[in-house]
């Protein structure tokens, strides 16, 4: 149900840096832009892929379950290809959606970059 | 007296219907007085409701889809009505327990019941067809 006929209304870019890619995510994610979503992420889960994916959720100001199921499929596939998947950030919204469907106890989820960097510190 | 104030959209499950009737019932709840947040309880609410008929009600496919927005003093109220025939195991019309992620069903309803102040299921009709979520902010 991915919308194709709007203006998009979300933003996807994407970088590398030491230890990690990460993907920066702006505006909203719901039924017509999670396709969009999962098509970026499933491109940086690749065998040649740093060792941690970095999903940057400081600036969606709206998820809904769509958006939701995308992370875990994607979460389930970077751990299966021995990557780590770190969420950062969530306005107080997404936050509450993350934490009512538990998504926050299966996957690393912190506040800011900074804090997804010392993990990644940790890490490497 | 105490008024009610209706708004009725009717309109078919599809993502940009879709996309549209939760901006707008975001739109009606500050519209009266709701706060940032409290709008975005109601668009995410109103969200997961519609897209609950649209994967249970209509098995994915474009449905009929009526969204009743009620204002009346201190509250702000929605009922999202759909026509179909349930899918799937018995409908039961009560709001699941906390449903197991491994599974991932039923979250819809959950995040409903945990966002909104007040929820609740409605099902109807002797063939099976047709349910009412009804749910709704207080405000301050």
């Amino acid at each position: 149900m991915e919308y194709t006929s709007i203006p998009p209304y979300f933003q996807i870019s994407s970088e590398e840096i030491p230890y990690a890619a990460v993907l920066r995510v702006a505006g909203e994610v719901d039924v017509g832009s999670a396709p969009s979503l999962k098509e970026r992420l499933m491109g940086l889960i690749v065998e040649d892929s740093p060792g941690t994916i970095v999903v940057d959720f400081q600036s969606v100001t709206f998820l809904d379950m769509s958006g939701v199921r995308v992370l875990e499929v994607c979460h389930r596939r970077a751990a299966q290809q021995g990557l780590r998947f770190i969420l950062v950030g969530s306005a107080p919204l997404v936050h509450k959606i993350l934490v009512i469907v538990e998504l926050d106890k299966r996957m690393p989820l912190v506040e800011t970059m900074g804090e997804a960097l010392e993990m990644l510190g940790r890490a490497g | 007296m105490r008024m009610a104030h209706v708004v009725k959209h009717h309109f078919e499950t599809n993502a940009i219907a879709m996309r549209m009737v939760r901006k707008e019932a975001g739109a009606a709840a500050r519209a009266v007085g709701a706060t940032e947040y409290d709008a975005g309880r109601v668009e995410l609410a109103v969200c997961e409701a519609i897209a609950n008929a649209h994967v249970h009600a209509y098995d994915g496919d474009p449905g009929p889809i009526v969204l009743e927005i009620t204002y009346e003093p201190g509250r702000f109220s929605v009922a999202v009505h759909d026509d179909g025939p349930r899918t799937g195991p018995p409908f039961e019309p009560k709001f699941p327990e906390p449903p197991d992620p491994k599974v991932g069903n039923g979250f819809g309803l959950q995040i409903i019941k945990r966002v909104m102040d007040y929820a609740s299921l409605e099902h109807y009709g002797a063939n099976g067809h047709g349910t009412t979520v009804r749910m709704g902010i207080w405000l301050k």
